[in-house]
């Protein structure tokens, strides 16, 4: 099942305050099945497409597709839903619920047959880790364990298109690492749309990504083709001058003190300083890149 | 409806799980026992479960917008996207939420009452035979228009979307309606309304005549919550785009709010007919006390709850005016299939309480007679109003006049009485009894019975019993599912959901009967019977039989009570005494009514005179005294507007209180009533205490004859009146009378006394000339040679008519 997304436009209106927002700007994109990221800073208008796509939203203009099924069509979005598993970035509960009756709720919600619902849900606490706190309440766990719990949630019914929104926000770093395995795994039979900040996450899972920067698109490629855009534009020195940062011809990456002096990890177009080596792009550096270039 | 199934179950389990929930829960009971504890059992176990119900309906009212909002509420938000995103519809949804929540209010309402009624029965309150019944009563009184809160706190949830807002809206409404400034015209939508506040759990026939209008009230509650959901889900979804319905059951959804549509519309119409049926019609211009009847045959006929009756009379024209019509009051479920005047037909119009015949074919001129024949069915409706006691939910009850006597029948419940509607009759003050014959046959289906009627035999014919009577006494029959009681005293029936209490009240009354009976009546029967009815205000008598009503000991206003006692002379202040009356002036409170309902009865007494303007029944009347020349300024004040449980007023007595009877009937009954305590318990010394105080409200005016400014009797303590006064007026000519027939008695002996009576009944019966004070005065002096002072000389005319309340 694939994602079509057509010169689609969001503005969000305040008839109180008279303004508007354009969250979503003229925005194309084909997303196919597999594992699929979208990057972009606070504000690009992540969570906008995501909820767009997921029926939540109704687009300004344009026009998107889940499958064959228009995202704002009346009829056509109950189909959609049907295929739908979605965690959104901030997720609440029913906290009076144990793991397993809100797992269970769920499952009747999006029509799973009685007799596989025990199975379903045995499976979905397994792969999140919640098999031993099924029975305690929600409210009794900690914030990493709702985010499981959230995943679990979206899983349930087996859907086709699985959208996830910064899920590995709030995680600590052993949750993060088998969370991305979860989700490759779960791209191999179905479409998994993953928001988030954090490029390690997408550059660890993702194949194709687009990058999204104030509702407009930056990128929309493979893993390859994005680094590619900064390839010899990475450069890493190491000098005690510290005139260096206030420079605006280059952008500072990282930085590392060291007993030579400080280290610099830096994005230009051409070589900064004498002693820079160009260095491997990484995907934080293409993102960077290309943020950096709309800004300039 | 698997999906339905899940959703509810963890829906319902979201509310119960709630702390909030918990504490209502545990409120709930705390306030059950609360009623329970404080109250004082009057009306019998009934009314205590109206009572319970009322205040669990009035106080739950803002927990449940409190309880159940953020249920609804808490849907709202991105963080709630997961739950949109799922094929989850908001009717199902909301259809859930409101299914969940009512069958967890359902069953804690139905745990708390069945914790009460299981403590009540252990400590003997209630016989365990009324368990059921009351506990079904509980229910069906609780639970509509519980579910109806649930279902507006929900709508009003889904469109205001924030549980402050909810329970704020709600409980300022139920406060300012308690407060009074919705009362009465808002509190049909809210539980705190006249329809389930004066609800009559009746002892004897349940819900009886309440019947139609609760159960219509209550149809229209639950009538309103598919309307209520459907429109608060449209909202909805304008609100938040997330929700919303598939297409593909959008026309099952149109079905369904048409269907909504049509169940509160009708169930408001059924309602309102209920209501409007209920209400009493407005006062009409009409004949009072122009016709004298002079003959009369009633034949009347019951199947079904259907009545038949046929009438022939013949009517006297004492008006001293030539009249072209008749009007005769006749109940409005009543309406007439043929009438004939002297032979002829005429046409009969329906006017309120009334039917006009007319014109007559020819004018009866004063003094004239004119014969008629009527016939009439239908199935007779009870207003409210006759049989209601408590008005209102304040405590100065506001004006409302009702019919002296009502009949009423119910799925098993009968109760037939001379002086009601059902039997046409003249618009008069006096007793339906005919001048010269009177012949009454009533024809009951046996599969009905069985029945309790004061008529001498019942014939059997077929399937009917059928009872007959001439110059019928007012109480014809009686019928119900009865638990009866033989005793001594003779057997006695009271209603099912009666207690004990009551059966010890139908035995002093079956003793005071059997008493006045033997002193009284030249051949008393050889056994009585005591009935409780369902709706009559006093005794009824009829013979061997005598009907009461379940309050009546509760009704006597100084059985027990505090008064405040204040000197505003010294300063000190105010000092409160409770005042507790001996079981001999509980008796004697009984005998009085024993000894006026008989003697009303045996003789005709002159009645307070119909008036034409009738009142509202939501406004209070408040007379000054009267000046010298005898006028008095009255304010009418309002106590709220007209609404469907406020009607509008009906013909009433001139008297302003129901019980306020003539003097000179009520001073007979005293007397009487202090000699049949003298027989039945002994209390000399009690009632020379009674008899004491009588003079003391006597002797001042009569040691100051003409005196004007003798008012002495309105001021005197509870304590300090005697059994049998009336709280507002007329004390000074009561006293009159009660200590001039006493001392009647005391010089004469009480064989004259009896002789006295009977002598009056002769000369006066029902039906004759009504007896007068005058007339009783000759009557004394020519017959037994004693003085009996007039009442004019002792007790100015203004204080006679005094209208202080």
């Amino acid at each position: 099942m694939n994602i079509t997304i057509d010169d689609l436009t969001k503005v969000y209106r305040s008839k109180f305050y008279r303004t508007h927002t354009v969250a979503l700007d003229h925005l194309s994109l084909d997303i196919e099945m597999g594992m699929f990221g979208l990057l972009g800073p606070n504000g690009a208008g992540k969570t906008t497409l995501m909820r767009v796509l997921a029926t939540l939203l109704q687009p300004t203009s344009g026009a998107a597709f889940v499958g064959d099924w228009k995202v704002d069509d009346r009829n056509q979005k109950w189909e959609i839903r049907a295929q739908l598993g979605y965690l959104p970035q901030e997720i609440q509960m029913y906290d009076n619920l144990s793991a397993r009756e809100f797992l269970a709720f769920v499952a009747a919600l999006k029509c799973v047959p009685a007799e596989e619902r025990g199975r379903q849900i045995g499976k979905m606490l397994e792969l999140t880790g919640l098999s031993d706190a099924a029975g305690r309440k929600i409210r009794a766990y900690s914030g990493g364990m709702k985010r499981r719990l959230g995943v679990a949630q979206a899983l349930i019914g087996n859907p086709k298109v699985l959208i996830v929104d910064e899920p590995t926000a709030g995680l600590d770093p052993q949750e993060r690492v088998r969370f991305r395995n979860l989700l490759v795994e779960l791209a191999r039979e179905r479409l998994v749309l993953l928001s988030s900040h954090i490029t390690e996450d997408i550059a660890q899972t993702c194949s194709r990504l687009a990058v999204l920067d104030h509702g407009q698109l930056r990128f929309h490629g493979s893993i390859q083709t994005l680094l590619q855009t900064t390839a010899g534009r990475v450069w890493e020195f190491t000098t005690v001058d510290h005139a260096v940062q206030e420079r605006e011809d280059f952008q500072v990456v990282a930085i590392t003190h060291t007993e030579q002096g400080i280290h610099y990890r830096v994005l230009a177009e051409d070589k900064p300083i004498a002693d820079a080596v160009p260095a491997s792009p990484t995907v934080e550096d293409a993102y960077l890149w290309l943020i950096r270039s709309r800004d300039a | 409806m698997r999906l339905f199934i899940d959703v509810t179950v963890t829906q319902a389990i979201l509310f119960a799980r709630r702390p909030a929930f918990v504490i209502y829960a545990v409120l709930m009971l705390v306030l059950t026992g609360a009623v329970i504890f404080t109250d004082n059992l009057s009306g019998g176990s009934g009314a205590l479960v109206v009572r319970v119900s009322n205040n669990i309906l009035f106080f739950q009212l803002p927990l449940l917008a409190l309880l159940i909002s953020p249920l609804v509420v808490q849907n709202k938000g991105p963080r709630k996207d997961w739950l949109w995103t799922t094929p989850l519809e908001l009717p199902l949804l909301v259809l859930s939420q409101f299914v969940g929540v009512g069958v967890v209010l359902c069953v804690t309402l139905a745990l708390t009452g069945f914790l009460a009624l299981a403590f009540l029965t252990i400590a003997g309150t209630v016989p365990a035979g009324n368990v059921v019944s009351l506990y079904g009563y509980y229910l069906l009184l609780l639970l509509p228009v519980t579910l109806a809160a649930a279902g507006a706190v929900i709508a009003m949830a889904l469109l205001a979307r924030n549980t402050y807002v909810v329970t704020a809206a709600v409980a300022a409404v139920s406060a300012l309606t308690w407060l009074g400034l919705f009362m009465p015209t808002a509190t049909l939508l809210t539980p705190l309304n006249f329809t389930l506040l004066t609800v009559d759990l009746n002892p004897v026939a349940g819900l009886g005549a309440e019947r139609p209008l609760l159960f219509s009230f209550l149809l229209f509650y639950l009538g309103c919550i598919p309307l209520m959901l459907l429109l608060a889900m449209a909202g909805h979804t304008r609100l938040d785009r997330r929700s919303g319905w598939s297409p593909k059951w959008r026309r099952g959804f149109a079905g369904l709010a048409l269907l909504a549509v049509v169940a509160a519309g009708g169930t408001w119409q059924y309602y309102s007919v209920n209501a409007g049926q209920r209400r009493v019609p407005p006062p009409a211009a009409a004949q009072t006390d122009v016709w004298e009847v002079v003959d009369v045959e009633q034949n009347a006929t019951l199947k079904r709850r259907t009545l038949q009756i046929g009438t022939r009379m013949r009517l006297h024209n004492r008006s001293g005016e030539a009249q072209a019509m008749v009007d005769l009051g006749l109940n409005p479920g009543l309406h007439v299939t043929a009438a004939s005047a002297d032979g002829e037909a005429v046409s009969s119009q329906r006017i309120g309480e009334l039917i006009r015949l007319g014109p007559l074919p020819s004018t009866v001129t004063a003094g004239g007679k004119i014969e008629l024949e009527l016939e009439y069915t239908g199935v007779p409706i009870l207003l409210r109003e006759d049989y209601q006691l408590a008005n209102a939910i304040t405590d100065g009850d506001p004006v409302s006049y009702r019919q002296g006597y009502v009949s009423f029948v119910g799925g098993h419940d009968l109760q037939w009485m001379r002086d009601s509607d059902w039997l046409s009759w003249p618009r008069t003050a006096g007793p339906h009894v005919a001048g010269e014959n009177h012949r009454l046959q009533i024809a009951l289906s046996r599969s009905d019975g069985p029945f309790h009627s004061s008529s001498a035999f019942g014939a059997l014919t077929g399937d009917e019993i059928v009872f007959a009577w001439d110059k019928p006494p007012q109480f014809l029959v009686a019928g119900g599912v009865y638990r009866h009681d033989s005793s001594a005293e003779g057997d006695t029936w009271v209603g099912k959901l009666s207690t004990g209490q009551t059966t010890t009240t139908a035995r002093k009354l079956l003793r005071l009967r059997r008493a006045l009976g033997e002193w009284l009546e030249p051949f008393p029967p050889a056994a009585y019977q005591a009935v409780e009815l369902p709706y009559v205000q006093g005794i009824a008598m009829g013979g061997s039989l005598l009907g009461f009503p379940n309050k009546i000991e509760s009704s006597f206003s100084y059985s027990s009570t505090s008064v405040t006692v204040s000197d505003s002379s010294s300063g000190a202040p105010p000092e409160v005494k409770t005042v507790h009356t001996p079981a001999a002036a509980a008796e004697l409170n009984l005998a009085v009514e024993v000894g006026r309902a008989w003697l009303s009865d045996e003789l005709f007494w002159p009645r307070n005179e119909l008036t034409r303007s009738g009142n509202l029944r939501s406004y209070s009347v408040t007379c000054d005294l009267p000046d010298d020349t005898g006028n008095q300024e009255c304010v009418r004040e309002s106590l709220g507007g007209v609404n469907p449980q406020a009607p509008d007023g009906r013909w009433g007595e001139e008297s302003e209180s129901q019980s306020d009877v003539a003097p000179l009937l009520q001073a007979f009954a005293v007397v009487v009533a202090h000699e049949l305590v003298l027989t039945v318990t002994g209390e000399q010394t009690f009632v020379e205490e009674e008899l004491s105080k009588w003079n003391g409200i006597a002797l001042p005016d009569l040691e100051s004859l003409g005196n004007t400014s003798s008012f002495m009797p309105e001021f005197l303590l509870p304590e300090q009146l005697p059994i049998g006064t009336w709280s507002i007026r007329r004390n000074c000519q009561l006293a009159h009378f009660v200590i001039a027939l006493n001392g009647f008695k005391s010089q004469l002996g009480r064989d004259a006394l009896a002789d006295l009576i009977a002598a009056l009944a002769q000369a006066h019966p029902p039906g004759g000339d009504p007896i007068t004070e005058e007339a009783m005065r000759r009557f004394l002096q020519d017959s037994f040679g004693y003085e009996l002072p007039p009442s004019e000389k002792a007790c100015t005319p203004g204080e006679a008519r005094t209208s202080a309340r």
